[in-house]
This record gives structure tokens, sequence and C-alpha cells, in this order.
């Protein structure tokens, strides 16, 4: 049974001390792991929070999941158990594969998704 | 069926492929079985047709099913009383039905709810005996039951409170439990019993006079009764049983479907409860411990609409016991209990959003522990405000208001799980209130409940966000309130730093470590620091300026972040061990640590914990750091506290632990030994430990539970001599003891009982004759008296 939560839709702001003051009131965090930009090595908006017991990360799911950090709505899915390597993002830019085709302006995430901010700015420099 | 599938993976092949065929053989019978239960707990939530013909319908279905599946259905029956209490009368009335066309049934189920009933009084579940006594009442309304026998049930009840050489808090379930069924059937036994009836109520009486109430200032979250009087639970509900009595037992709360039936009902035979004589009194059982009524609003705080139940009005606590069970049956999903409480049955003849307000309120501050997580009530009243967003968070400011204005009489461990609750609440409203109704708090002296509170919800909105954002949602006049930028501190960088004995070593430690040297070489840098406290003793405890400079150093090359500091500890965690090896070298640590992140207390607060578990640090030696005099600043904080039930909650999970290791591996061999006597044969494969291994677990946690006890001897020891101390200052200097100081300090001494009661009642004997003797000043003697008064 994992003790592992998958934590989706932070802002690349969001920092572990944050994610621990929230998490920590469902019970005792063994470790956070955030995710990060393969290339820039930089916080890319998620994150992995494991509990010692599965009761404790139940409880995350139960409470946590939909409610806002940062003022932003994250959520929490079941994770199978971290593995090295899945910290980092496995968009084409290096960050998650959903800030690559996002056409929403998300000031949390970086502004527009790679492709559009890319078209932007040939645009721009034409 | 889940548990089939479960009991089949235990089983072994041969046992596995007979039950496969017997399920195969019965399926058609689970499917019915299961279309039963989904039937009998589906009936009276919400459906197109109305109750009465949904119950006509379900009884008939169940009475040709009776044949068939008569145990089955008495089974999901005398669950759904149980566990579904806010639908009891949907069950009641089912239950006569059913009584009605087959007076067997009707004998049968009574005799197997009056079994669990005994059941449950053995086995000390008394919430579930109290539900299946109140849903025994309602039977008599719905002519399952005789009055009498209901009666002489009641009567033996009762005289639980002529009992000699009982704790009061015997009696007071039993007489709770005869009290809280009187609303349901309180108007048949005043009809058909009227004298005897009377004659019980006289003894309740009688016991109600003569309760002792020490334990009362205990459990109060206001020292106050001003606005609303915090009353004791039973002088409450006597109260109101005693309004109730006055209205003929007529209330205005209560669904009864079974009145449509009466008709049907009224031809019914009755059945004769046999004999309930409680189980008698021993040592070992766990009574519920009493309670205070929260109580926050009345009628003059509700602007419109239907007006809120009088305090004494029975109505006010059919409603609170109704909402209490709603969210005890859906509190693990937060979105179903927000919906199921808004969708309450006379939602529009009371002020439904103050009183699911008023009853969360009372869940969150329930001393001495709150029933639910924390988490749970602020994310459900997060959703109760997505469903009702037009009046819940205005209700809610309401009375996030009126908490804030009485801050002054409330308890310290209510303070902070309302500063908790607050910031987190806040967190998920983008940090905006009126901040500026409050400025009067920065205008008094800040360690006045208001400007601490409003300090502590800050930080804690802080931690949930970051510093910019919490400066910028406050008026400029609460900057005094506002947390400094947390930041480590590395005193050897600082200026003039110059003067600091350790520079020179603490430079060449952060060199060598940053190029990514060996624990052992970091010693050998270490080495050439001098002891100075080699000048006083011969053989000084510890080392304080080797643990000052690697500390330091350590902890500002991981300031970074927590996992950098962890990363730190973990690869320097022989050097942290052997610095600190005793307890006075855990202590300087410890101020080490505090010395890098006094602004910084999220980290304080895991950084502690983290050494804790790495022992690197034991609990006594951080119980000693926090009542030292380098603390003394902040040992009003609520970060301080955070650490200290942490810390005792780490050694009382780690004794938990150790016993039940202990006792799993008796067991194992005992019955290992057991088999070898009756000649089977020994099984090796099944790990089973030897003699000595066993002697040597329970040896190790009887070490471990000496700890656990001493770390409790601590804490009390030092709250004794600081609070004896304070108050012998202040008789001498002849000033008022009652200073804010004195109120948070006396308070966590209280909120350590109450927090870890069921610890600290192991001790109660140890703690009389060897700290709380009568001998100590009386302000804190009281404290303890009021405790043990929890279970006496």
């Amino acid at each position: 049974m994992s003790t592992t939560l998958y934590i989706g839709n932070l802002s690349f702001y969001t920092t572990e001390e944050q994610i621990h003051e929230l998490f920590g009131r469902c019970g005792d965090i063994k470790r956070i792991i955030m995710g990060l930009d393969k290339v820039r090595k930089t916080p890319c908006g998620f994150c992995f929070v494991e509990y010692y017991t599965r009761t404790d990360a139940e409880m995350a799911m139960r409470y946590v999941n939909g409610t806002r950090l940062d003022d932003r709505i994250i959520r929490t899915d079941w994770d199978a158990g971290f593995v090295e390597g899945r910290q980092y993002g496995r968009g084409k830019s290096g960050g998650q594969v959903r800030d690559e085709y996002r056409t929403d302006f998300d000031e949390g995430r970086m502004g527009y998704g790679k492709i559009v901010s890319s078209k932007i700015k040939t645009r721009e420099s034409i | 069926m889940a548990s089939r599938r479960r009991r089949a993976s235990f089983s072994d092949e041969e046992d596995e492929t007979s039950h496969r065929s017997k399920r195969r053989r019965t399926s058609e019978n689970v499917d019915i079985e299961d279309r039963l239960e989904s039937l009998i707990s589906r009936v009276g939530e919400k459906s197109t047709s109305s109750l009465e013909s949904n119950l006509e319908g379900l009884a008939s279905v169940l009475e040709a099913d009776l044949p068939n599946y008569k145990t089955k259905i008495i089974r999901i029956l005398c669950e759904c009383a149980v566990k579904l209490p806010e639908k009891q009368s949907v069950y009641t009335t089912l239950v006569g039905l059913l009584n009605a066309k087959n007076f067997n049934f009707g004998g049968e189920f009574v005799e197997m709810l009056v079994r669990q009933l005994k059941e449950m009084l053995k086995t000390e579940k008394f919430e579930e005996a109290r539900l299946i006594v109140r849903f025994l009442g309602d039977l008599v309304n719905c002519r399952v039951i005789a009055a009498g026998s209901l009666l002489a049930m009641f009567d033996n009840f009762v005289e639980v409170t002529l009992e000699d050489n009982i704790p009061q808090v015997r009696s007071d379930w039993y007489v709770y439990a005869v009290l809280t069924a009187l609303p349901w059937v309180g108007r048949e036994l005043y009809e058909k019993k009227d004298m005897e009836f009377q004659k019980l109520l006289v003894t309740i009486d009688n016991y109600i006079s003569k309760r002792q109430k020490i334990h009362v200032p205990a459990l109060r979250v206001w020292s106050s009764d001003s606005p609303h009087p915090q009353e004791e639970y039973l002088d409450c509900m006597w109260a109101q049983v005693k309004n109730l009595r006055n209205n003929k037992w007529i209330e205005k709360q209560i669904s009864r479907p079974y009145l449509a039936f009466d008709s049907v009902l009224c031809e019914a035979l009755q059945h004769t409860l046999p004999q309930i004589i409680p189980p008698s009194h021993n040592e070992e059982v766990m009574y519920p411990l009493p309670t205070v009524v929260f109580r926050m609003f009345d009628y003059t705080d509700v602007p419109e609409g239907p007006a809120i139940p009088g305090s004494h009005a029975i109505e006010r606590f059919l409603i609170e016991e109704h909402l209490s069970h709603i969210i005890k049956t859906n509190h693990l999903e937060r979105k179903d209990c927000a919906a199921a409480l808004l969708s309450f049955t006379m939602r529009n003849k009371i002020p439904l959003d103050y009183m699911i307000c008023e009853v969360m309120f009372g869940h969150l501050f329930r001393l001495p522990t709150s029933p639910y997580m924390e988490i749970m009530v602020g994310s459900t009243l997060i959703e109760l405000c997505k469903l009702q967003p037009k009046s819940m968070p205005l209700v809610l400011a309401q009375a996030a208001e009126m908490l804030y204005e009485r801050l002054d009489t409330m308890k310290t461990t209510c303070i902070e799980r309302f500063a908790n609750w607050f910031a987190y609440h806040l967190s998920n409203f983008q940090f905006s209130w009126s901040w500026a109704d409050w400025v009067e708090c920065t205008h008094v002296n800040p360690l006045m409940p208001k400007p601490k509170f409003v300090a502590e919800v800050l930080h804690k909105c802080l931690r949930l966000s970051y510093h910019q954002r919490i400066s910028n949602a406050v008026p400029e006049s609460f900057s005094a309130l506002v947390p400094v930028k947390p930041q480590a501190r590395y005193k050897y960088a600082d200026e003039g730093a110059g003067q600091l004995p350790g520079l020179m070593t603490a430079h060449r430690l952060l060199e060598v470590i940053k190029s990514k040297c060996t624990p052992e070489e970091t010693l050998v840098v270490l080495k050439e620091l001098p002891n100075p406290l080699a000048d006083d003793t011969d053989e000084p405890s510890h080392h304080p300026l080797r643990i000052d400079v690697f500390v330091s150093t350590l902890l500002h090359l991981g300031a970074k972040s927590f996992s950098h500091s962890f990363a730190a500890i973990s690869k320097f965690i022989s050097v942290l061990k052997m610095l600190a090896e005793n307890e006075e070298g855990q202590i300087c640590l410890l101020k080490n640590m505090y010395e890098v992140w006094s602004t910084h207390p999220q980290m304080m607060v895991v950084l502690t914990d983290k050494l804790l578990k790495t022992q690197v640090v034991d609990c006594s030696a951080v119980a000693n750091w926090l009542f030292s005099a380098d603390m003394a600043p902040d040992f009003t904080k609520n970060y301080v506290w955070e650490i200290m039930h942490s810390t005792i909650n780490k050694m009382s999970k780690h004794v938990e632990k150790l016993e039940k290791e202990a006792e799993e591996a008796r067991d194992m061999l005992d019955a290992a030994k057991k088999k070898a006597a009756d000649g089977l044969e020994y099984d090796d494969d099944d790990n089973v430990p030897t003699e000595e291994q066993v002697e040597r677990m329970e040896e190790r946690l009887e070490l471990v539970q000496n700890q656990q006890k001493r770390l409790f001897l601590i804490i009390f020891q030092r709250f004794i001599i600081i609070l004896t101390d304070h108050l012998a200052r202040c008789e001498s200097e002849s000033v008022d003891y009652q200073t804010p100081w004195y109120k948070w300090v006396i308070e966590r001494l209280q909120e350590v009982f109450l927090a870890h009661h069921n610890l600290v009642f192991q001790y109660i004997h140890t703690l009389e004759s060897l700290l709380f003797t009568s001998d100590i000043d009386i302000h804190i003697l009281e404290v303890f008296q009021q405790f043990c008064a929890l279970r006496s």
C-alpha cells in the first residue's frame, strides 16, 4: 500500500516549506520531493509527498485534494512510490508536459505554455 | 464481499477450492443480501416519493423476504440503529411495521438488539450503547416494546447512582443515557406510566444536585460565562429535560414517521424487554469523559429568519446531536459532509448556518482533545462556503469576529486551534480580511491574547505563503505583529565576527565541507578548538565551542531548504552524535540551532523532529532545552509547544511500537510452546523468537517506558519550578500574579495534562506523591486536581 502522493497544479514558486506546512496538518511527513525542470533544475509545478503511514496519506487525499495552496487549487493523487528520476519534468523543454501545450496565461507557471509563448516570441521578433 | 475475498486469500489451496464452489452455490443469495443491505441502509434518503410510502413498500418487501433472510435482515437493522443514528426514527418505524406484520420477527429483533447493548456495555463502547438505549426508547413509540419494561431498564440504569465507591463518570454515563432517550420516549412514559416515571426523575434530580464539578474549569473553552454560560454537559441536559417536562414532554424537532402509521401500529402486540442490568464496575473500565457544552451564539446573533433555540431548550440539544451524527457519519468525505449538513431535515425552521457553525467549532475546540483532525473541520467549512456562497462565508466571518472578541478569556489550547484554523481558512480565501477592524490590538501589550493571536495567525499564514504576501495583506499599522522574514543567521559571517573564538575554525570547516570532505575530516578541523569548560572542571561534559562551530556551519550550509538541511544532517550524523553524546551536549546543540534559525520557527520544528528521529537528541533533552533560559523569549509562542507536543507524541509512538512488538513476540513464543507441549511438530518457518529474544525486547520496552515517564516528570517539574518562581516573585513584590505570561504558562501546563490524558493518567500516583504535593502553590495544584477529577 503506497504512502506517497503526487501533488499537481502547484505554482512554480511554491516551496517545500509551504507544502510541508499544509500536508503536515494531515500527519507525519517522511519526505517531500520537489518536481524539477529537467534542464534548469528549478521547481516546475509538482511534487511528491511521502508519509510514514497509509492513514496519514489518506487524510491528505481527503482533506487537501481540491483546496488551495498559494492561491491555486491543488490536486493530490495516489502514487506508486517515488523512484529516482521521476522528480524531473517530462516535457520537451524540461518542465511538465502540460506546460508545453497550455494556451492560457498562468502567472504561477511562467505565463503561457512553452509552445504558445515561443510562437508569441517569434511573432514579436518579426 | 470484500471481506470474503480477503479471507479467501489467507486460506490455503484446499480451503480455497471448497470456498469457491460454496460461493458459486450461494452467489444468488449474496446478491439478494447485498440488495437488502442497500435498500435498508438507503431508506429515508432523498427520494421522489414520500417517506411513508417508501417505508410501507420496504416493509412489504422485507416481510416477503423474512422466511429466507430473517437473520440477515435483523443484523442489518441492528447495524443501522448504531451506524445511522440520524435516521433513527425511520428505522424504528420500519421495525414497528414489521412487528405489526410478524410478531416473532419483532421479538427476535429486540432480543438481538438487547444482546448487542449488553455486549457494548461490556466492551466499553458507550456511545454505541447510548444509541441503542435511545433506539429502544423509540421502539416504545412504535409499539414494539412495552413502556413498563423500558422504564424498568431505566430504573436499573439510574440505580447506578446509588452504588458506593464508584467513579462519578460511571453514574454520569448511565444517567446521561437515560436523559438523552427522553426527548424520544418521555411523552409515552408520561402518558402511560406517570407515577413510576416521576419517581425516576426524582432520583435523577437528587443525583444531579449532589455531583462534584471540580473538572469543569479544565474543560471550558472560555473561563467566563459572559456572554454565554459554559455549562457542564449533564447539568445542561438536565435543565433541557426539565424544560421538556414543563412542556408536557412535547418537542418540535424530532421527525416521527410512525405517527402516520398509528392505525397499523396500535394493532401490534408488544414485547417485554428482558432484565438489563449494568455490568458491575471495575478499575479497568474507561467511561466517557465529561464535557462542557460549547455555545457561541444566541438568538440576538442571528439577524433574520427563524430564531436559534435557547440554551435550555431541548431543541437546541436535538439539533446539535443530529448535526454531530451527520458529521460523524460523513467526516471522511468532506464534500458529502457539507452537503448532508446543509440538507438537514428541518432546515427551514432553524438558523441552520449558525447551528452548523457552532457545532463545527464545538468539535474544533473540544477538550481534552478534538474528536476530529483540525483540517477536517477547516476543509469542511470551506466546502460549506462553496455550497452556500451567499450566507456561509458571512456567518463564518461573524463567528471569527466573535471568537476574536472573546479571546481574553479563551483557553490557550483553543486560541492556538483557532489561530491554526483561521490562517488555513484565510489561505483559501486570498488572505483577505478586514484587518483594520482589529487595529486596536496593535496598541496593547503584545503578550495580551489579541495581539498574540494576530501575531500567531500571521505567522501561520506566512508558513502557508511567503513573507511579502503577508506583509502586503495587512495594513501598515500591523507591522509590529508581522513576523520577521525567516532567515538563517550565520554568526561567523556577521560583522564583528572577528571577536568570536571559533571564527578561523568555522571558516576552515566551511571550506572543507564545501569541498565534499568526509565526516572524519571535519573532526580533524574541529580538534584544534579549546574547550571553554576545561578551565572549570577536569572532565567537561561536552565541548560547547566545537558544537557551536560545527552546528552553525552545517546548518548555514544546508539553509536553502528543508531537504538541504536534512541532507547535511544525514551526511554528518556521526559527527553530531559524537559531539552531543550526553544531554548537556544535546541541549547545547539545540541552542545553536536556535541561534541560526530563531526567525524560522517552522525550520526549528522540522529540524528538532529530524534530530529526534535520527536519535541525535533525546526527548528529555528537547524538553529541558525548551524550558531553558535561552528559550524564555519564545516560551509563550505556539511553535515551542508544537515542538513539545510533537516530542511527547514521538516518545509515545515509540513506546507503542515496542509494546506491540514485544506483545506479538511473546504471543508467538507462547503459541509455539503450547504446540510443542501438545506434541505437535515444531515449525521453524514461523520465525518463532527465542525466550532470550523476547526477554530482551521486554527489557528494551521497559527502558523506553521509563524514559517516557521521566519525560513527563521533567516537563511537570519544570512547570512547577517556573510557575512557583513567578508566584513567589509576585507575592514578594506585592503585584498581581495574573499576568499575561502566567495565563499562557499555567494553561500550557493544563494543556500537557489534557492533550496526553491517557498517558498521564498512568502516572497519576507518582505525580501526586512526587510533584503535585500538598505544599505546592494552590494555583498549580488546582490544575492537577481538576485533571484527576476528569475520571473520578
